[in-house]
């Protein structure tokens, strides 16, 4: 045992007991402050027994913008882009529901502009009524 | 597995799946074939959609029954007969009539007589169902072909089910599965009710046309070609801002009905909102009587609401609107509020 261990940054110590159940073996925590400090790198064989785990509850630790899964994400988002698109999609009234709720917004708003007073077929003027019926409507068409 | 693999394997899937047709999706569902159970169908995108003969095109005599609801909820049935010579004439008459929900039909009066007479040229290119534009229909229905084989005038049909996207209603179409002419429909509102349908009781494909009265547009009609026309109209129509999901613009035209019936009735513009299915009227008219506001900031509308054909006619600046169709009251109101 290494002696000469300096104390892991808080930051790192409080992330790694964050990690909860998983229970390391007390030389990861040597291990792994020395590979901190380059100083050296923890054995193969220790990182594959505690990978799996780490890996499963850990909170990733490199840089957010890490080359590697940069180019993967926006390699997967410009793929998915093109095979929506290649794929004839279209919006439906659930994966398009942002732009639906502006729509609706919009036609309330037009529609407030209106006050509309509800009245029996017959006091509708007769141009009104024999559109309605050229519709379709069941009403009597007197001119 | 590394984020770069994963990423890897993401791409991969997508672009597998980017490249199947969409009945082989997971998820998707999958065309249906006769005698399956269930409503199976696919998005109207993923299809051709099927290749109808309507009956005004065709070459026949066509017994059949429209049915509406009324405005006290009650069904309407009127017996029909539309004769076609398949060059694109047609003559729509009526030959019974059963309101208020009664069982037996009667003999059609001369009110109904006349009133088939005019209105016939409009119950056929607006009231009745066609796939307008296709496109459209793809975008904005899905479509599905029901399962089983239905019997309608003694042929075998298939049925097809149009359901909008945007909850706006479906149609139904029966199909004669040999001729594929359309024998009936089925128009539904967004809550799955009854608004209107049409069958056919007998269907002779080979009548005998002579006598036949082909119909006449009852007042002539021209293209709306923009301001120089709005001479014709006494009026700069508004235009239409508000479009509910799915629907756009369809051709205006001018209804020179002062030539029919003088200036009791001024000339009309009349525009024709689609989504390739479905129709909404929107039409505008010189006031007859009163001025009108003075560009008023609310609209002041009578709304009447006839089965499910709804009506809302109101002043827009001092032109008198009316917008009709078998959508949702708001829809239509707003179509009328944004000409404002």
């Amino acid at each position: 045992m290494n002696d000469n261990i300096r104390p892991l940054p808080a930051e790192l110590e409080a992330e790694l007991r964050a990690l909860g159940d998983v229970q390391a073996p007390a030389e990861l925590w040597h291990r792994v402050s020395l590979s901190l400090m380059e100083e050296v790198e923890a054995p193969d064989e220790l990182w594959e027994r505690v990978l799996p785990e780490v890996e499963a509850a850990s909170r990733p630790t490199t840089p957010i913008f890490a080359f590697p899964r940069l180019a993967a994400a926006a390699a997967v988002l410009f793929l998915v882009t093109i095979s929506f698109v290649a794929s004839g999609f279209q919006p439906t009234a659930m994966n398009s529901s942002a732009s639906m709720s502006s729509h609706d917004a919009l036609r309330d708003y037009y529609a407030s502009r209106v006050t509309a007073v509800s009245v029996t077929p017959d006091q509708l003027s007769p141009s009104a009524r024999g559109l309605a019926a050229s519709m379709g409507a069941s009403i009597e068409v007197v001119r | 597995m590394s984020f770069a693999r994963i990423g890897s394997v993401l791409i991969l899937l997508s672009a597998v799946v980017g490249c199947l047709p969409q009945g082989s999706r997971p998820g998707a569902r999958l065309s249906y074939t006769s005698g399956q159970s269930g409503n199976i169908g696919v998005a109207a995108a993923a299809l051709p959609l099927a290749d109808f003969v309507y009956p005004e095109d065709a070459t026949l005599r066509q017994d059949r029954t429209y049915e509406v609801v009324d405005a006290s909820g009650n069904l309407d049935r009127y017996r029909e007969i539309l004769w076609a010579d398949g060059t694109g004439q047609f003559s729509l008459e009526i030959a019974g009539v059963a309101e208020d929900g009664l069982p037996s039909f009667s003999a059609p009066d001369a009110f109904w007589q006349s009133s088939y007479l005019t209105r016939q040229r409009y119950l056929v290119h607006y009231r009745d169902f066609r796939i307008h534009n296709e496109n459209q229909v793809r975008r904005n229905y899905t479509w599905s072909e029901l399962p089983g084989t239905t019997t309608m005038a003694g042929r075998n049909c298939s049925r097809y089910l149009a359901e909008s996207v945007y909850s706006l209603g479906s149609v139904e179409f029966v199909m004669d599965q040999q001729s594929k002419l359309i024998l009936g429909w089925i128009r539904r509102d967004g809550a799955g009710n009854l608004v209107c349908q049409m069958s056919t009781d007998a269907l002779n494909e080979t009548p005998n046309l002579s006598g036949v009265v082909w119909s006449q547009a009852i007042a002539p009609e021209q293209e709306y070609n923009g301001p120089p026309d709005d001479n014709l109209l006494g009026f700069s129509p508004n235009p239409v801002i508000y479009y509910p999901a799915g629907f756009s613009h369809g051709d205006q035209r001018i209804i020179l009905s002062q030539v029919t019936y003088g200036s009791q009735i001024p000339n009309l513009h009349l525009e024709v909102l689609r989504d390739g299915l479905v129709n909404i009227m929107v039409a505008q008219q010189l006031e007859v009587i009163g001025g009108g506001g003075a560009f008023p900031e609310i609209i002041i509308a009578r709304e009447a609401e006839i089965g499910g054909i709804r009506v809302m006619e109101g002043d827009v600046q001092s032109i008198r609107t009316y917008v009709i169709g078998s959508l949702p009251s708001q829809e239509l109101l707003a179509v009328l509020g944004a000409m404002n």
